[in-house]
């Protein structure tokens, strides 16, 4: 996949939001309204007190999940919500004979722009929420911050793409997508508030909570190890891509 | 009106409103702003009168009008103009008595269920048309029987090709004994065998049922097998009414001058 | 009329056995629909245990989360996708041509949905309720639940109302989505779908109190659980009415422009 095919369908992505007119309008207004609601439940649960988490250090935190789910949305989300598609009426054959690596096109295809209304609220939120919580961390703590929010962004959608893919072993498996959509709302709550079983669970096998919680804490000064992190999303690059394989092999096109 | 008149036409006009979007980016941001509003005129000003037991053929190039002149008349649309009277009743007005005395069949759509048996569907319809059990068991069977399709109302309608789905579609249609039937190109899609099949059963339909019939279809033979009367259209327009004969002369081609040359000559002489 | 009433149990029969190919992406679809409340017991209990103190009971709490899910599935509906679709493509000239009303057919198919996923969304909420089977406390007074059942049917009802509403707008509009997108969103924060209105400050109390979206998800709840009081009654008829006549009066409105979309 070389950059300029990237943009290709990127620029036709834009070019087809256009031309639905109000209606992309909409859906990105809807899409950051989503967000803005979406900072409601978690203002009342840190109201109600219990820890340390502070209303505006939740902003935060809903504003980097917003940047995150919006550009998942934008570019991950679409294809693996259509894998489904692809493979029972027998799609994956126009992308099986492209001359570009299948796995990689499948997932990036298809673009939603209007979601990238999300990314600016949310990084506006990020920017009210640390001055209003008068934090100011220095540009390691960001970077660090920065590199978690990538590993829970990859790790996520790379389980997102696992349960997409079951689409080829499943005949009725369409709705995974709303399960992975509605698991990642857990990510827009501080970590803290899940303990036992659940707090683990969404740091590794469901990791929600890498997408914006831990970044967020990292940037306040609590320290998670980074470097146990990079191996594990590499062995689930290699576990996805495996998958792939075995599932496309057992891929045989569907006739119509 | 005489009440032997199945439809009465005046000065039937449809006119469409939509807007339009020039292509690529910049016609779209145009269109979000000021977004061109058009008008197509698809009736226009039709005037016609059907007698009770005739078999009608509406024929026209695409985009004629002939879609829309059959949905005026089953109610589907609303006329924008003109004076419309099917059997006694306003059909924009859906009147149960005259929605259960007409029956509609489209080529291109589906009445029924797809993913249950045909006779799942008949069932659906004696209900919805009230239809008392004895009359339904002998319609059933008749109709079964006339399109040969006794073997088939068993089976989930996905699984059936095109032309069993179109005769069960027609077994549907005329569960309820209509005195009119609409029949927007039944024909699209079927081989000749099961066309021809088609064509006998409706010519069999008006004869012993004196059902009224509404055609239209781009198969020339079609029409010729089964219309008493053919009206052509275009650009909403009537501009032939009258038998086969009178159209081959009207035509000017010589007497054994195919049917498509035929119509493609008035077509031609009109536009 | 008892040929409507007829037709409609023979129509849902039909639906039933349609959706029953579907069960296993049916079953998928209510595991989702019970995670938003799972995840909002497991923050609360967490932010309960560290010492949070919420306006109302963990164990209101608790029965509310628990039980929210079968309710929102009851009221919920998916109609104006379809209707909307139906207008645009066409579809819906099968159903004008037939002396029975379009409505009927999407009232068969909300009501085999919600028999058949009342049946699959059990499961998930059973274990919902045993994982919290300490806080929760399920009303035993027979006659709560006897309004709960009315309340639960007015508000499935609504819904559906609202969803014949905003799906007819397809009679004037290329793409109702985003409209619908919209609706969603609000509903999903005002009905008490996902947080508890209880749980709201207390500032926000009457605004919250007197909106429609309160009738469509939270009314019945509060019903079973014992909160309401003699204005909501009020409100909810209020509501009842504007939905289900603008519902009536949109969709004459349409018919009468409409297009009838198709070959
Ligand atoms: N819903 C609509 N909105 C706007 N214009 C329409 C609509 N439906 C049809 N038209 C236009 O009205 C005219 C007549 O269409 P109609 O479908 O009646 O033609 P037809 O004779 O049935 O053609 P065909 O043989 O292709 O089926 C066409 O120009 C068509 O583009
Ligand atoms: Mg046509």
């Amino acid at each position: 996949m070389t950059p300029r095919l990237f943009w290709a369908c990127l620029k036709q992505a834009i070019r087809r939001d256009l031309q639905f007119r109000s209606q992309t309008a909409i859906n990105a207004l809807s899409s950051i309204g989503d967000l803005v609601l979406g900072v409601v439940p978690v203002l009342i649960l840190t109201g109600a007190g219990g820890t340390t988490w502070t209303g505006p250090l939740a902003v935060v935190v809903v504003g980097v999940f917003g940047i995150s789910t919006g550009l998942m949305d934008c570019f991950v989300r679409p294809n693996l919500a259509k894998m489904h598609g692809y493979v029972r009426q027998g799609d994956l054959d126009l992308i099986l004979i492209r001359p570009v690596n299948a796995q990689v096109f499948a997932t990036l295809r298809w673009m939603e722009p209007a979601e990238l209304g999300r990314v600016l609220s949310g990084a506006a939120m990020v920017a009210v929420g640390l001055h209003l919580a008068d934090v100011r961390p220095g540009p390691g703590l960001v970077l660090q911050a920065a590199a978690w929010a990538a590993i829970g962004f990859v790790g996520f959608s790379l389980l997102w793409a696992n349960l997409a893919y079951s689409a080829f072993w499943f005949d009725s498996a369409d709705p995974i997508n709303e399960i992975a959509s509605q698991l990642r709302e857990a990510g827009k709550y501080p970590i803290s508030y899940f303990t036992g079983a659940a707090r683990l669970v969404l740091m590794t096998l469901a990791p929600a909570g890498l997408v914006a919680a831990v970044p967020v804490e990292t940037l306040t000064g609590a320290t998670s190890p980074l470097l146990f992190a990079v191996p594990a999303l590499a062995a689930a690059m290699l576990l996805t891509r495996l998958h792939w394989q075995l599932a496309s092999r057992r891929y045989s096109s569907a006739s119509s | 009106m005489r009440s032997d008149d199945a439809i009465r036409a005046t000065q039937l006009t449809k006119v469409y409103k939509y807007s339009e979007q020039a292509p690529g980016l910049k016609g779209a941001v145009k269109g979000l702003f000021k977004p061109v509003r058009r008008e197509r005129t698809a009736v226009d000003a039709v005037t016609l009168t059907l007698p009770k037991g005739q078999v009608i053929g509406l024929l026209g190039p695409n985009g004629a009008g002939k879609t829309t002149t059959i949905k005026m008349l089953c109610g589907l649309l609303r006329p924008t103009g003109g004076e419309l009277e099917v059997l006694g009743h306003q059909p924009h007005k859906r009147s149960f008595d005259f929605l259960s005395r007409i029956s509609v069949v489209f080529g291109q759509k589906s009445m029924l269920w797809w993913d249950v048996s045909t006779y799942d569907s008949l069932l659906i319809h004696r209900e919805m048309y009230a239809i008392p059990r004895p009359v339904f068991d002998a319609s059933v069977a008749e109709l079964t029987e006339r399109l040969d399709v006794a073997h088939l109302i068993n089976i989930p309608v996905r699984k059936l090709s095109l032309g069993q789905r179109m005769r069960c579609e027609l077994v549907l249609a005329l569960l309820h004994g209509p005195d009119l039937l609409f029949a927007d190109e039944p024909t699209v899609g079927l081989d000749v065998v099961a066309k021809l099949a088609l064509r006998n059963f409706l010519a069999e339909l008006n004869r012993d049922h004196g059902t009224t019939i509404v055609l239209t279809s781009h198969d020339m033979s079609d029409v010729a097998a089964l219309c008493q009367r053919i009206a052509l259209i275009d650009h909403g327009v009537i501009g032939f009414d009258g038998n086969l004969q009178e159209l081959r002369q009207r035509s000017g081609q010589h007497a054994d001058a195919d049917l498509d040359q035929v119509l493609a000559a008035m077509f031609r002489g009109r536009s | 009329m008892t040929r409507q009433l007829r037709l409609l149990r023979i129509l849902t029969v039909q639906e039933v056995r349609m959706m029953m190919n579907h069960r296993g992406w049916l079953f998928l679809l209510q595991v989702a629909n019970v995670l938003p409340p799972a995840i909002a017991l497991l923050v609360w209990h967490g932010a309960v245990d560290q010492g949070a103190d919420p306006p109302v009971s963990t164990t209101y709490l608790t029965s509310y989360l628990v039980l929210v899910s079968v309710v929102a599935m009851v009221t919920s509906s998916w109609t104006s996708g379809f209707l909307a679709a139906s207008i645009r493509l066409g579809g819906l000239n099968s159903w004008l041509v037939r002396p029975c009303s379009t409505h009927l057919s999407y009232l068969a198919n909300n009501s085999a949905e919600k028999l058949l996923k009342l049946g699959l969304i059990a499961p998930p909420v059973v274990v919902l309720g045993l994982v919290f089977r300490h806080d929760l406390r399920l009303p035993g007074e027979p006659q709560r639940w006897l309004h709960f059942l009315p309340a639960l049917i007015i508000a499935a009802a609504m819904t559906f109302a609202f969803d014949i509403l905003i799906g007819s707008l397809a009679f004037w509009m290329e793409d109702i989505a985003a409209i619908d997108r919209l609706r969603y969103l609000l509903a999903r924060l005002l009905s008490g779908g996902l947080v508890p209105l209880a749980l709201f400050p207390a500032v926000f109390q009457p605004f919250l109190a007197a909106q429609p979206f309160r009738f469509l998800v939270s009314f019945p709840l509060e019903v079973l659980l014992g909160t309401t009081h003699a204005i909501d009654y009020a409100y909810q008829a209020g509501w009842f009415v504007v939905l289900v006549g603008g519902a009536v009066l949109v969709w004459r409105r349409g018919l009468r422009d409409y297009q009838g979309a198709g070959a």
